[in-house]
């Protein structure tokens, strides 16, 4: 039994029990008791409308996984937004920054605010908006077809949709990416660049030398959280009905657990996308970790 | 003392208001659950309104969702316990609904079977009768293929008369398709190649015309082996294949039939008659005259039929702890009177011959005239367990065969497989 002593100490003591423990108490309700329902649900046989008995089935929906021709579809389309998305948003979101860096404190405020807008704009919004940019008779292709280019029903083609959403994400995200960046070039010594001019570097080997080792933390921050943001991709592809070709995995997991019922399977396959993007997370925390010091 | 004087004035207004409230709870009051939307509540408040006149001792609160969240909520309820009294329904879910235990028969507690029997058309109350009970009233059926015809370009097109077999309709739509000075399809001449629910349709009615049947002999799986099963799905994936005068690209680009149609992208859409019923609300000022006609058959002459699925319906859920006032509510929505005037509202395909030949009806909307014969030459799309999945099935595998990834015949022998694996695993 927790004893709290008397006196100054243990009031302290109390006022942090006191104000963490509602906090603490819906943290586990809402997500954490949730996460562990959907991992021991992955072991049953279980659907809401309980047209069947539910009924422990072991690894069954795992091994299901394994012959389901439509996972390992929706995994690699899965996989083409991360190779895709990920590098996208780190090149075009370091050139940006690096641009706005060396501007005054005002312009610099107003670009932040440009870049950041489109990520706190709910991204059903975002995604009605730029259908209408991808339409056949949308802006893209009047654009396209007044400079003499070939047009396309972007959205309509399984090979081109997936470029489109991927070309819409990157524009959405790339301002939280900025945001970052811009907060690690603040926190680069101004003395490095002085004491490198002084021994006669130019700009590439300032930028190659100092600034992008110091922004690897940073960098690496961005690359983790885009990756696992990529990896649950849904929004656009619900919204866009996105044809059966290009489903990904979270749009599979929803079909299979709120469309055909089958909340065991829907759960087995959102714990494999646990694993994958936990052992993603590793590996690259691993790989691109690398202490820089001056 | 002032204090004494304040707490047993609360008291007293405590036991007042409770008291009232248990006064006011000896009327019942049943939740209603249904699509949220203007179409919805024009026609059922002021039924509702009527209803609660006439019963004044039971209150009716509807509550609407949007459609993914309402199929949630509906399995939500039925797993917790707190589903509404009354659902209008999709009818493809309520044999789910019926197989879990959730509802009970709107027999005898709205009509008798004998009554719903000589009312509706014998096929669509088939498929919510279990034990000589009937789970469902059904004001509407599902007919999701026809052709929504822009009778003004086809008239440009210099087009004379309806085509009366599949030739004389793929020749038109040749007529009628057109395409940019790079290639890409502005125009189908006919759509509903990539649509939602027209593929599945579509095969099976072509399957059925052909005079062969997708269900294999023990009536549970499908068997798509058959020669009318490949010539159906050939018939079909040809006209973007061969005859181009479809697109999938341009469907599933702009997204919806309806929206096609209206902004001239298709002259015929290969869709249920909402096409034109909802398009002559959502795009009033359309100049262009249009019209509704079955798929003629394939042949000229040939057998015609109609593929239809359970529409929207009533049921009364079995956690309702006022099944009767339930069952007296649906008995009033379920009237003639009230189906004939959710008709004239809606627009949708009938349910009951009294309501097809409606002289009334058919002035308002005289593209429903097909309706009558249509309903008449009704097959229903059998038990497929996930109609979602019989759509999607079919939508993906001839997808790939139209863009040249796969042929019919792996195409059928895909979808058979994937199928009869959903029919094993719901039944």
């Amino acid at each position: 039994m927790l004893r709290i002593k008397k006196g100054p100490k243990s009031a302290q003591t109390r006022f942090v029990l006191i104000g963490l423990t509602p906090i603490m108490v819906f943290f586990l309700v809402v997500t954490v008791f949730p996460v562990l329902a959907g991992i021991v649900l992955a072991f049953f046989r279980y659907n809401l409308l309980q047209t069947h008995p539910t009924a422990f089935v072991g690894l069954e929906n795992f091994k299901k996984i394994l012959s389901d021709s439509m996972f390992w579809l929706s995994l690699k389309n899965t996989f083409f937004y991360v190779v895709v998305i990920v590098p996208n948003i780190l090149i075009s979101s370091l050139l940006t920054a690096l641009a706005i860096n060396p501007l005054g404190r005002k312009s610099k405020g107003l670009y932040r605010a440009f870049y950041f807008t489109p990520c706190i704009t709910s991204l059903v919004t975002v995604t009605l908006v730029w259908r209408f940019i991808y339409l056949p008779t949308g802006l893209l292709n009047n654009a396209l077809s007044a400079i003499g280019l070939p047009t396309r029903a972007w959205l309509g083609n399984i090979e081109t949709l997936p470029w489109a959403v991927s070309i819409m994400m990157v524009w959405q995200q790339i301002g939280y990416a900025v945001i970052m960046l811009l907060a690690g070039l603040d926190g680069v010594p101004h003395l490095f660049y002085e004491a490198a001019q002084i021994d006669g570097a130019n700009n590439w080997d300032c930028f190659w030398h100092i600034t992008l080792p110091l922004l690897r933390p940073v960098m690496l921050f961005i690359t983790v959280i885009m990756c696992i943001w990529s990896f649950l991709i849904f929004a656009p592809l619900k919204v866009l009905w996105a044809p059966a070709a290009n489903t990904v995995l979270v749009l599979y997991i929803y079909n299979n657990a709120f469309k055909y019922l089958k909340l065991g399977y829907g759960s087995a396959i959102a714990v494999v996308l646990f694993i994958l993007i936990l052992l993603f997370t590793l590996v690259q925390m691993r790989v691109l970790r690398k202490k820089w010091e001056y | 003392m002032a204090r004494r004087k304040v707490i047993s004035m609360l008291a007293v207004l405590i036991a007042l208001t409770l008291g009232i409230s248990a006064l006011a709870s000896a009327e019942v009051t049943i939740r209603a659950w249904t699509l949220p939307g203007k179409l919805s509540e024009q026609i059922n408040d002021p039924m509702t309104a009527e209803f609660m006149k006439k019963n004044p001792d039971i209150k009716v609160v509807w509550e609407g969702f949007p459609w993914e969240e309402f199929l949630q909520k509906i399995q939500l309820g039925f797993a917790t316990g707190g589903v509404a009294d009354v659902i209008e329904a999709w009818g493809g879910y309520v044999p789910g609904y019926i197989k879990g235990g959730h509802l009970v028969p709107v027999t005898p507690l709205a009509y008798t079977v004998g009554q719903m029997q000589s009312f509706f058309y014998p096929g669509i109350i088939e498929d919510v009768t279990i034990d000589g009970q009937i789970y469902g009233l059904p004001w509407e059926v599902c007919i999701d293929t026809g052709l929504n015809i822009n009778v003004t370009l086809m008239e440009e097109a210099g087009i004379a008369g309806y085509p009366e077999s599949w030739d004389e309709l793929v020749a038109a739509a040749k007529k009628l398709v057109k395409f940019d000075a790079q290639g890409n399809m502005t125009r189908a001449g006919i759509s509903g190649v990539a649509d939602h629910s027209s593929p599945s349709y579509t095969l099976w009615e072509f399957i059925y015309k052909l005079g062969g049947d997708p269900w294999a002999k023990d009536g549970i799986h499908l068997d798509l082996s058959t020669a009318e099963a490949e010539e159906a799905a050939t018939l079909f994936t040809n006209l973007v294949v061969k005859d181009k005068v479809s697109s999938t690209e341009l469907e599933t680009a702009v997204g919806d039939q309806i929206d096609m149609f209206f902004s001239r992208q298709t002259a015929i859409a290969n869709k249920g008659p909402q096409v034109v019923g909802q398009g002559k609300t959502m795009y009033a000022d359309f100049p262009d005259k249009i019209d509704y006609i079955a798929i003629p058959p394939l042949k000229k002459g040939g057998k015609q039929v109609t593929i239809g699925e359970l529409g929207w319906m009533w049921v009364i859920t079995k956690a309702s702890k006022y099944k009767e006032a339930a069952g007296l509510f649906v008995r009033w929505l379920g009237s003639p009177e009230n189906l004939l005037e959710r008709l004239y509202h809606f627009g949708h395909v009938p349910s009951a011959p009294f309501m097809a030949y409606d002289k009334k009806g058919l002035e308002m909307r005289p593209w429903f005239e097909p309706m009558g014969e249509m309903v008449q030459n009704l097959k229903m799309i059998g038990p497929v367990e996930d109609s979602d999945r019989w759509y999607m099935t079919f939508r993906m595998n001839l997808r790939e065969v139209m863009d040249g990834r796969m042929t019919v015949k792996e195409a059928l022998a895909k979808s058979e497989k994937e199928m009869n694996t959903v029919i094993d695993e719901l039944r």
